[in-house]
């Protein structure tokens, strides 16, 4: 059957392209909210990509969501509050620039400041990514002994969810992950009777009609190979490729199922919606 | 919870499930135009790559084996430098395999008789030769096997050597026609898990406890399995699945996610054992009539 949506129509053109990367986030948001705790740590250490964003953020958000879901279990909001000199991993005269993450979540209305020194997590953040990963964090992470330079796998199911929210808040992407959602496009495709067809496996020459579309991308051709060379670190980092064949790059299964599958449903869909509405 | 039907036939459906999975290889690294299931050759390697590492026992023993891929090796020199007269072994070549794997000189012939009877050698149609490698084992292993005569990159060199290792397991299996029991239980395991809707055969993609519990208790009671055979085969079965990634993920509180094609291809194997059995059944009674 003929396909009627694939990576082609995707990467040859900017808005396409952004909006696909822009769909995957709210994807995975998504399928975190619905309990696949394990889709997050694809998105890990992305917020230190974010041009705009300052480099403590990071940590910062890390702690609070982590401080955030003992507090949810145990039910005391207390721990919904974070002091500037109780987050691990600064100097004490560093404190400036946690103040400055301080000030980032608050202009994101991720949190509200408590002058003079405090923030406190919103309520609507609890509810949309604390509560389905507290039961898994609050077992996982002693809240006593956080470590924040750790990349084990718990520490990155927070980071990803971290920069999957701020990204989603801000509505900004990184380049490089735009790219990267571009690179993996061909994993799937629509058929002509609107179906999803997947696979888990990308072709080499598919990998290079993709990658050779994007870079001639007015908005990316001057710094497309640094961007595609930083996508392939995270690739790698975040370990969504699996293996490598002669003529073939193997992506993980959940990655395609949960992120890449929705997101070409739901833009699909959409595209569908803007046809008729022109028409 | 577990599909009685198809573990009752559990023998000839997988046979024809690693049918079937020849068959797709053969497809894609081939390029022969005949219709697949899978979408690409990219993912007919992927799928190869989960049969790695089952065959040494019982088909062949270790030496056999390190024969085995001395012709594998040749297979891609064969196909790089497109020289057909690598597959034909000489006597010479014999005399090097019985000096330098230590094989006994009056055993060489017990030590072969293995790879003509799984298609892997046959005998010369050159005077001049004793052995030729067969043609379809020569198509199916030489286009990965050549990237073995350069070096291949390091990252891929892992899962390159695992596709070879799969696509010939699968052959030498759907030869035989056995199926060796480490590999024969995640199949029983994945065929156990299919849907009791008639005319649409689905396999549940998620592997349940309860349904691996079941499946043993099945094998046992009803099978005549020894219970401490079973157990110490599941373990075994459980490292492969993980290894080999076909499990692809846990699932808290459920189970374990299957890897999609390997689900996909059991799938087609019931069906065409359904079709055949049905198949014959009408012929049956229609030779009566």
């Amino acid at each position: 059957m003929s396909v009627i949506l694939g990576f082609e129509r995707i990467t040859r053109k900017w808005t396409p392209l952004r909006t696909f990367a822009g769909i995957a986030v709210e994807s995975a948001l998504d399928a975190v909210k619905q309990g696949d705790v394990d889709v997050a740590p694809y998105f890990s250490k992305l917020l230190y990509l974010l041009p705009f964003a300052p480099l403590s953020v990071e940590k910062v958000l890390t702690y609070s969501l982590i401080k955030a879901s003992r507090g949810y279990i145990e039910k005391n909001p207390s721990l919904y509050e974070v002091h500037v000199s109780e987050v691990p991993g600064f100097e004490p005269d560093e404190v400036d620039k946690v103040k400055v993450a301080f000030e980032f979540l608050h202009g994101l209305d991720i949190a509200e400041l408590i002058p003079p020194d405090r923030i406190k997590l919103k309520s609507e953040v609890i509810n949309a990514i604390v509560e389905p990963v507290a039961p898994y964090l609050a077992t996982k992470i002693d809240l006593s002994r956080v470590d924040l330079s750790r990349s084990s796998y718990p520490y990155r199911v927070v980071s990803g969810i971290s920069s999957l929210y701020v990204m989603h808040k801000s509505d900004r992407l990184p380049t490089s992950f735009t790219i990267m959602m571009g690179l993996l496009s061909p994993t799937a495709w629509v058929r002509r009777d609107g179906k999803v067809d997947r696979k888990t496996t990308i072709e080499r020459d598919e990998w290079e009609k993709a990658r050779s579309n994007m870079s001639m991308l007015r908005r990316l051709r001057n710094k497309f190979d640094l961007e595609y060379f930083r996508t392939i670190g995270l690739l790698h980092e975040n370990n969504i490729v699996v293996a490598i064949y002669p003529r073939a790059i193997e992506i993980v299964g959940t990655f395609v199922d949960k992120v890449i599958v929705p997101v070409y449903e739901r833009y699909y869909r959409l595209r569908r919606v803007v046809k008729r509405a022109r028409s | 919870m577990i599909n009685k039907w198809s573990l009752k036939n559990y023998k000839h459906i997988i046979i024809e499930t690693i049918e079937v999975t020849l068959n797709e290889i053969k497809t894609h690294i081939t390029g022969s135009k005949s219709s697949s299931i899978l979408p690409s050759p990219g993912e007919a390697q992927a799928l190869a790559s989960r049969f790695a590492g089952v065959l040494p026992r019982p088909f062949l023993k270790y030496k056999p084996y390190w024969i085995l891929w001395a012709i594998i090796s040749r297979c891609g020199k064969a196909y790089y430098e497109k020289n057909p007269t690598e597959l034909y072994i000489s006597r010479d070549v014999v005399t090097r395999w019985v000096k330098e794997f230590q094989i006994p000189q009056e055993r060489i012939k017990e030590y072969l008789i293995p790879l003509i009877d799984y298609g892997v050698l046959e005998f010369s149609d050159k005077p001049e030769y004793l052995y030729r490698v067969r043609g379809e084992f020569f198509n199916l292993i030489g286009p990965i096997a050549q990237y073995s005569t350069f070096t291949i990159p390091p990252e891929e060199l892992t899962s390159t050597m695992m596709v070879l290792d799969g696509i010939m397991t699968i052959y030498i299996i759907a030869k035989a026609k056995r199926v060796p029991w480490l590999l024969k239980l995640p199949m029983i395991y994945t065929i156990s898990g299919l849907e009791p809707e008639p005319g649409k055969f689905k396999i549940r993609d998620v592997l349940e406890i309860e349904r691996v519990n079941a499946v043993d208790s099945y094998l046992v009671n009803e099978r005549g399995l020894g219970k401490e055979f079973v157990w110490g085969i599941k373990t075994a079965a459980f490292r492969l699945m993980t290894s080999n990634r076909i499990i692809e993920r846990v699932i808290e509180g459920r189970g374990y996610k299957l890897y999609g094609p390997w689900v996909r291809i059991h799938e087609e194997g019931a069906r065409r054992f359904y079709i055949r059995r049905f198949r014959e059944r009408y012929e049956k009674e229609f030779r009566r009539l």
